[in-house]
């Protein structure tokens, strides 16, 4: 449902920055990652489960997440990603690199800072 | 929910593994692993699109859109996704049979540890019912229960003689019979005699002790089957070998010889004898006919001196051992064979034969019957108790059953539903005999205070390692009783109807109310007994003695060996004893009421059988003892010299003897040619508490003479002050030195020798059963009508809307609550039936057909079950009614 014309590329680009930054703080669940795209992007930004994944699965046989089934008492047992120490440098390449990339488009196309 | 599981693992089948195409796919625990966390991500979707505010139907579509390119997700999962480290997960139920038992088994934990009412109540009712039993139990065991320290214990038996006019038993035994039964062997294979040895006497600082001994027959050791722990056992080579062979009894080992191993085979020294020590007796040395006999164990053993085959007197309390294969009834056949002639022979033992005694039997009396009674009684608390549990797990069980139908429905098996309750039961059961042993142990001495200490003799009663695995057993009866049906009941609930709110039909309680029957009925047993218990106290404090014991003081004391003139020798005593300002009057007698004894038998010209027994008093006896006189004169000191063979009769005594003739001035004898003459008639003296003690034949009174045996002084004294009693102790150590002087107040001697036939035991236990049978009881029915109460709150409601008073409601549920009730009374009075002959058996002199008593149990059940029925009855009438049909 939501795929919004125009962001479908930026979005590809850029997920692998949108899900370190999410699990930067804390470790997260799937679901949660999710959801938490969702709300900051105040909707404008939703991973449907089938893509969200395999994304997942990607940055973790990268070795910059890693996924770890965690119980709680009276929960179901949930599988929380956590960023690695590559993960974090990989995280401040990609911002800084993100940053740079969304000053030079701003540079290009004039939109001023608000 | 949809099934999303379902539906992704349709999806997922193939799609995942893709091994058959040749392509990378996931092993089949990576492949659980990644639709575990996709039907995770959809469930939370659904959830959370419900939250917001969506339909079912939107949140089911929001969430298929998630897995809408299920198909590209699956190539890239195959490629990205890492077979997993180790994990670890939770054990899989295919992990063998243990497993989901010990799930089972922490669910059960949980359950009763979240429910801390439940279980607190629940412990309760367990310590009370199992308690009872321990704590009858750890004196029952050893007395009813426990193997004699013997080898093949059940084969050893007592020889009694058997008076067959009075009915009286005796262990005292002439030579005579023995001899004869001894030569009999193939049914008795053995015979061993024993008899109190000299009192060894060794001069310590607290002044002169006495050291116990017993002189045993060569064959008693081997008869009984006992193991020295040293050295070996007097037998049959120690006879006629120069010396005093001899055994230390363990304590005495410990004690006097530190233990010491050199000493066996050698010659020791006790105060002024010399033994040669063969070996050392067993700690748990056990003397079947011994009890009475020595105070306290006996510390040395020797071989008795052979006793010539004519000999008169003798005295040996003998054990006999069947022969392989004999039963009792051909030993006591070929006894009755044996003695026939020598009875015959004997003209004073022409009504007595010999007979085979249990020992038990010999050693408990009655502490047998008592505790039998009593074990009965705690059972009977027991099922009471287990009634209250089944009932309380049976109401918690359909208070979960919402939660059992969704567990049947997801396809729990019966079994898993039924074993965590038998867990509750087993920890509660396990953790209620533990508390119980806990309690008992800590309380055992102060229980046992209670108990008279001739019910269980020298048993090795308490908290012992048999009565640890017997409470433990019975709190796995009990679990498995109180948890067994209401599980099963559980587990066949109706899951159609509760996954439909539909509820049960009308709270009907069909488990319950049987329940309550059998409690009631076993209720009424456990009032009865000690109603019957209560009464047959009652009678025995109703009971005239003929003498009072009051401030009366009893002082024993063996003359010494050189001593001539025994009666004079007691004289002196008396005389010295009735000189202090604090004495009333002084006396002496041989065979004391209650005793149960005869110093002699009494007999008249009219008939060969004895009439009366004849007691040796001194002057001064009747006024001490305070039997009245009631013709004639009583004893006078001029008597001593002037007139010894003047006689005082009792008044059935004089009755029997002299039928219709003025007793005063008529004559009898001892059989032995003494003849006596009567001066004076006294009231009767009761011989006993029981029925039985009324076959013992009527007293008469003379004086002993200058042979008499050891007498008894008797001391009135002005008030029960235990310097007085100090005192005459000393007085007498004074005039005879180096003796063992005992002295007592004759009420607590007759307490403790009467006590097993006085009830006061019995009542104050059986009290405590009944009380505690009420309260289980009345706590059983107040639980099932205040479920039945909350059950029925919607038709309640209902008559309450219709018009319903109060009153009528409260009166409607009680009426429907004594319908159980009614049935447990029916049912009760069949038991009662049963538990009179038993407390008949059990030595009771009352009346348990009185119809008073069973309605007085009767009453005191209904009582209580009205008052438990009524109480939650109320809560009926405080139903608000437009609650309740807004709810419907």
């Amino acid at each position: 449902m939501s795929v919004h014309p125009g962001t479908r590329e930026l979005k590809k680009g850029s997920a692998e920055l949108l899900i370190l930054s999410i699990v930067e703080a804390r470790a997260r669940h799937g679901y949660d990652i999710a959801r938490a795209i969702d709300e900051r992007s105040e909707g404008a930004l939703h991973f449907h489960a089938a893509s969200l994944y395999p994304l997942l699965y990607r940055l973790e046989r990268r070795g910059w997440i890693v996924g770890r089934w965690t119980e709680k008492a009276g929960e179901r047992r949930r599988r929380l990603y956590k960023l690695t120490p590559a993960g974090r440098k990989a995280l401040a390449a990609q911002r800084s690199g993100w940053q740079a990339f969304v000053r030079a488009i701003n540079r290009v196309a004039g939109v001023e800072h608000a | 929910m949809p099934d999303w599981r379902a539906l992704v693992a349709s999806k997922a089948a193939g799609a995942l593994r893709l091994q058959a195409q040749g392509k990378p796919g996931l092993d089949a625990a990576t492949e659980t692993e990644v639709i575990d966390e996709f039907v995770q991500h959809l469930e939370d979707c659904y959830r959370d699109a419900l939250a917001r505010g969506a339909t079912e139907t939107e949140a089911t579509q929001t969430t298929l859109a998630e897995i809408d390119a299920f198909d590209a997700f699956a190539a890239d999962v195959t490629r990205f996704r890492q077979p997993l480290r180790a994990v670890p997960r939770p054990p899989e139920p295919s992990a063998g049979w243990l497993a989901p038992i010990a799930a089972d088994a922490r669910f059960a934990w949980r359950r009763l540890w979240h429910a801390p009412g439940f279980t607190l109540a629940a412990l309760a009712t367990l310590v009370l019912a199992i308690g009872a039993n321990t704590a009858v139990l750890s004196v029952a065991d050893a007395v009813l229960f426990r193997p004699l320290p013997y080898a093949k214990p059940d084969r050893v038996f007592a020889l009694q003689m058997e008076n067959r006019a009075t009915g009286q038993r005796s262990t005292l035994i002439r030579y005579a019979f023995v001899a004869a039964i001894d030569a009999m062997h193939p049914k008795t294979s053995e015979l061993g005699l024993i008899e109190d040895g000299p009192h060894i006497v060794v001069a310590s600082a607290d002044g002169p002790e006495i050291v116990p001994t017993v002189a045993v027959s060569a064959s008693y050791l081997s008869t009984l089957g006992i193991q020295p722990v040293r050295g070996r056992v007097l037998d049959a080579r120690d006879s006629g070998s120069g010396g005093q062979p001899a055994m230390l009894s363990f304590s005495a080992w410990r004690e006097r010889f530190d233990a010491d191993e050199s000493i066996i085979g050698r010659a020791i020294t006790i105060g002024d004898s010399t033994f040669d020590l063969v070996g050392i007796l067993p700690p748990a040395m056990f003397f079947p006919t011994l009890d009475f006999l020595v105070p306290g164990q006996p510390a040395v053993m020797t071989l008795l001196p052979p006793v010539s085959a004519d000999a008169r007197g003798g005295t040996f309390r003998p054990v006999v051992r069947l022969a392989p294969g004999a039963t009792r009834e051909q030993a006591q056949a070929a006894i009755d064979a044996a003695v026939a002639p020598v009875a015959v022979r004997l003209p004073d033992m022409a009504e007595s034969h010999v007979v085979l005694e249990n020992i038990r039997d010999l050693l408990y009396p009655v502490g047998r019957p008592i505790l039998r009674y009593l074990l009965v009684a705690a059972a009977l608390i027991l099922v009471i108790g287990c009634a209250n549990l089944a009932n309380m797990m049976f109401v918690r069980a359909r208070r979960a059953s919402q939660q059992t139908a969704v567990r049947l429905a997801l396809g729990a098996s019966r079994a898993r539903l039924i074993r965590p309750m038998l867990f509750e039961g087993l920890f509660l059961g396990l953790a209620g005999a533990g508390l119980a042993l806990l309690v008992t142990w800590l309380s055992f001495d102060a229980l046992l205070r209670q108990i008279p200490r001739i019910a269980y003799g020298s048993a090795p009663v308490g908290v012992d390692a048999r009565v640890v695995m017997w409470s433990l057993l019975l709190g796995l009866a009990a679990a498995v009783a109180f948890s067994v049906v209401p599980a099963w009941r559980a587990a066949r609930v109706d899951v159609l109807a509760l996954l439909q709110h539909r509820g049960t039909r009308g709270g009907r309680m069909r488990f319950g109310r049987p329940l309550v029957a059998v409690q009631v009925s076993l209720a009424i047993v456990v009032v009865f007994g000690a109603a019957v218990a209560a009464r047959a106290f009652v009678s025995v404090l109703r009971l005239p003695l003929g003498f009072s014991t009051e401030r009366v003081i009893r002082v024993r004391v063996v003359p010494p060996r050189e001593t001539v003139d025994r009666q004079a020798f007691y004289e002196r005593l008396v005389d010295a004893i009735a000189e202090r300002p604090d004495v009333v009057s002084a006396a002496a007698a041989g065979a004391m009421p209650f005793s149960g004894q005869a110093d002699e038998l009494a007999h008249v010209a009219a008939s060969a059988a004895p009439v009366a027994s004849i007691v040796y008093a001194l002057p001064g006896y009747f006024e001490t003892m305070g039997v009245p006189t009631l013709r004639g004169r009583a004893f006078a000191s001029s008597d001593l010299g002037a007139d010894p063979d003047a006689a005082v009769v009792s008044a059935s005594a004089a009755r029997a003897m002299f039928a219709g003739r003025d007793p005063l001035g008529a004559t009898f004898d001892n059989g032995r040619g003494r003849t006596f003459h009567v001066v004076g008639v006294v009231g009767d003296v009761r011989k006993g508490l029981d029925r039985a003690d009324e076959r013992q034949l009527p007293a008469v009174y003379v004086m002993p003479g200058a042979s008499t045996r050891q007498l008894a002084v008797v001391a009135r004294t002005r008030d029960r002050s235990e310097a007085t009693l100090a005192g005459i102790k000393a007085d007498v150590h004074a005039l005879v030195p180096a003796t063992r002087v005992t002295a007592e107040w004759l009420d607590d001697v007759v307490a403790e020798q009467t006590a097993y036939r006085n009830p006061r035991l019995q009542t104050v236990v059986l009290g405590g059963f009944a009380a505690l049978g009420l309260v289980l009881t009345a706590v059983g029915i107040f639980s099932v009508v205040a479920y039945l109460v909350a059950a029925r709150v919607r038709e309640m409601g209902v008559r309450v809307a219709m018009g319903a008073t109060p009153r009528s409601l409260v009166g409607l549920i009680v009426r429907q609550a004594l319908v159980p009730v009614a049935v447990g009374v029916a049912v009760g009075l069949v038991w009662v039936r049963w538990a009179s002959q038993l407390a008949e058996a059990q030595l009771f002199d009352v009346d348990t057909h009185d119809p008073r008593m069973v309605a007085a149990a009767v009453i005191a059940v209904v009582v209580a079950a009205v008052i438990a029925a009524y109480l939650p009855a109320r809560r009926a009438t405080r139903v608000d009614p437009i609650t309740v049909l807004r709810a419907e």
